[in-house]
């Protein structure tokens, strides 16, 4: 992990989409793995609230964006306001690699669940990644 | 959704941060799959975060029930920067001050008393549905 610097996960959580459900899922079964104070999560919906403090840390620290569907709203998000993502996951690119689905919006089942914890277990490697590129630096 | 279908959009604020934003999503799908799904939907909130023009005109075109999680008010601000028709907005901290005794317990699950307050959330959006229909009936042009 790194000693001082943060990195940013961000979801884009998106309620009409089962997809938005596994993306939250996926950055909370991460947190679980790699339980550093250096990740943190930053509310998507936030940016467009205004608030500095979300805005400055993306210009600021390296960030991850988990995609629930190709409009890539988060990343977009992101870009919008200045930030650059450092790597981005879409659900739907996983779900076609392993052919799990989820069930619904609500409950995500067991399918879901895998699903998430392979999107998960790619988050932890970006972030392995993005630590060794810092501890380089 | 459905596109030409008249509907009332509950838009729950999703932060991933707080059991509140959990709390907030999980009602809103109690009345859009569970309790009222040919009259009510969903459109993503980061869409409209990030301007997208369909879902601009949804929120336009149709009523909005916001559901924040937190004072920052997201979804309500998001729903008036698009110039959305904002009909109703609660806050789940606030709705929280007369259920304290009912412990949310995680932002991925937040057990079986969290979903019975998520119910009585889902009541509140209920009445403020029931709200709009009857203003909507007493004043049609008003509403269309």
């Amino acid at each position: 992990m790194p000693k001082s610097k943060l990195i940013g996960i961000v979801a884009c959580s998106g309620e009409e989409i089962p997809e938005g459900t596994v993306s939250r899922v996926a950055v909370l079964k991460a947190f679980g793995k790699l339980m550093s104070p250096n990740i943190v999560t930053t509310c998507l919906p936030l940016f467009l609230a205004g608030q500095q403090q979300e805005r400055e840390f993306v210009w600021a620290h390296p960030t991850i964006t988990i995609e629930g569907c190709e409009k890539r709203c988060a990343e977009r998000a992101i870009r919008m306001y200045g930030g650059n993502p450092k790597a981005t996951i879409v659900v739907t690119d996983v779900e076609k690699e392993t052919e799990l689905m989820p069930k619904s919006r609500v409950y995500i089942g067991e399918k879901g669940e895998k699903l998430a914890d392979a999107i998960a277990e790619k988050i932890c490697k970006e972030v392995e990644k993005i630590v060794s590129e810092c501890d380089k630096e | 959704m459905e596109e030409d279908k008249e509907k009332i959009l509950i838009i729950p604020c999703s932060g991933i941060g707080k059991p509140s934003g959990t709390i907030a999503r999980l009602a809103a799908y109690y009345i859009v799959e569970d309790l009222l799904p040919k009259e009510t939907d969903t459109v993503c909130l980061p869409l409209l975060v990030i301007g997208d023009e369909k879902t601009r005109q949804q929120v336009q075109k149709f009523p909005v029930i916001t559901i924040d999680g937190c004072p920052y008010k997201c979804a309500t601000k998001s729903v008036q920067s698009s110039n959305g028709k904002l009909a109703a907005s609660l806050n789940v901290l606030q709705l929280y001050r007369d259920h304290i005794d009912l412990e949310v317990k995680s932002v991925v699950d937040p057990g079986p008393e969290g979903e019975k307050f998520a119910r009585i959330v889902a009541g509140k959006i209920l009445d403020e549905i029931r709200k709009i229909k009857r203003e909507k009936e007493e004043c049609p042009s008003q509403s269309s």
